[in-house]
C-alpha cells in the first residue's frame, strides 16, 4: 500500500475553508500534509500517526525569519509554501493566526491586491493581442501570424481566468469580512 | 489602504495598542507576544499572523521604527517613536472616557 495521497487544490480563493477542514479530516485518519505538488494544484499527503491538529493557512509576499519565527512562538508550525500562500500546522486549541476581524480582513486586502495587479497584466495582454489579431485580419498578413495571436491571446485569456476569479473571490471575502 | 486612516484618527485596535505599549521600551520583535501575555495575564493574545501585519502597518505609519541591527536578521528590535506614543496617549484618554461614560450609566442606574 502507498503511504501518499494526493488531495485536489480547488482553488484557495474559493475554497480555502473546506480543503483546510478536509486537510483536518486527513490528519485524523493520519494522513498529514507534507507540501504542495504538480505545481501547487495538489496538496501531498503522507501517512503518519493519526492526531488531532488544524490547519491555517496565510497568504504574505513579504515574508523574512520573523515571519515564521512568530508563528512558531505561538505554536504553528510552518508546513509548507508556494508562492506567497503558506501553510502552517498547530494542535487543536491553539488560537488563531489572525486573532481579529481588521487584521483578518488586512488578510483578504493584502492577496486581493496582488492578485489584482497579475489580473489586470493578463487583461492588458490579452486586450494587446486581441488587437494584434484583429490587425492581422484587416491587413492581410501571413495568417501564420494571426494563428501566433490566436494563440498568445488564448493563453492570455487563460492566465486572466486563473488571476481574475481568484482576486473577486478574495474581494468578495473582504467585502464580506467588512458588513 | 483607506483603513489606515483609522490609524492616524486615533483610535488604535486593540492589538496596536498593545504592540505599541510593549514597545514603549525597545525589544525584540519575539519578544512583543511574551511581554503582551504577561503584561495583559495571558487575557490578550496576538496571533502570528495579526502581529506580523500589524508591525508591517505601525512600522509603515512611523509609529514604531526598527533600530540597530545586531546583524542578526532574525532578531530585529522595535521601539514606539514619539508619533507613536502621542498616538497611544490620545487612545488611552479615548478609552479612559470611554469606562468613564459606563460608569456614569451604571451609576446612574444604580440610584
Amino acid at each position: 500500500m502507498s503511504n501518499t495521497k494526493y488531495m485536489i487544490n480547488r482553488g484557495l480563493a474559493f475554497s480555502e475553508e473546506q480543503d483546510m477542514r478536509q486537510l483536518n479530516e486527513y490528519a485524523k485518519q493520519g494522513w498529514l500534509l507534507e507540501g504542495f505538488a504538480g505545481g501547487g494544484f495538489f496538496f501531498k499527503l503522507k501517512k503518519g500517526t493519526p492526531q488531532e491538529v488544524q490547519y491555517n493557512l496565510d497568504y504574505q509576499v513579504n515574508v523574512d525569519e520573523e515571519y515564521f519565527a512568530f508563528f512558531q512562538e505561538a505554536g504553528w508550525k510552518h508546513i509548507c509554501s508556494t508562492g506567497h500562500i503558506h501553510i502552517f500546522q498547530a494542535p487543536i486549541n491553539t488560537k488563531p493566526i489572525y486573532s481579529d476581524q481588521s487584521t483578518l480582513i488586512d488578510k483578504y486586502e493584502h492577496v486581493a491586491s496582488f492578485t489584482g495587479k497579475y489580473a489586470f497584466f493578463s487583461l492588458l495582454l490579452t486586450l494587446l493581442f486581441g488587437v494584434l489579431l484583429k490587425l492581422s485580419f484587416m491587413f492581410q498578413i501571413p495568417s501564420v501570424i494571426s494563428y501566433i495571436c490566436i494563440v498568445l491571446m488564448l493563453l492570455s485569456v487563460v492566465l486572466l481566468v486563473f488571476t481574475g476569479l481568484p482576486y473577486l473571490a478574495y474581494l468578495r471575502k473582504r467585502k464580506k469580512l467588512l458588513n | 489602504m483607506p483603513r489606515f486612516d483609522s490609524l492616524e484618527a486615533g483610535a488604535l485596535t486593540d492589538i496596536s495598542y498593545y504592540i505599541l505599549l510593549s514597545l514603549i521600551e525597545a525589544k525584540h520583535g519575539y519578544l512583543i507576544m511574551k511581554t503582551i501575555d504577561q503584561m495583559t495575564d495571558h487575557q490578550f493574545t496576538i496571533g502570528p499572523a495579526s502581529m506580523y501585519t500589524t508591525i508591517k502597518k505601525l512600522l509603515a505609519a512611523k509609529l514604531i521604527s526598527e533600530i540597530g541591527g545586531t546583524g542578526d536578521r532574525n532578531k530585529k528590535t522595535y521601539v514606539t517613536t514619539k508619533k507613536g506614543l502621542e498616538l497611544l496617549q490620545k487612545d488611552v484618554e479615548r478609552r479612559r472616557k470611554m469606562v468613564e461614560h459606563a460608569e456614569k450609566a451604571f451609576y446612574k442606574k444604580g440610584e
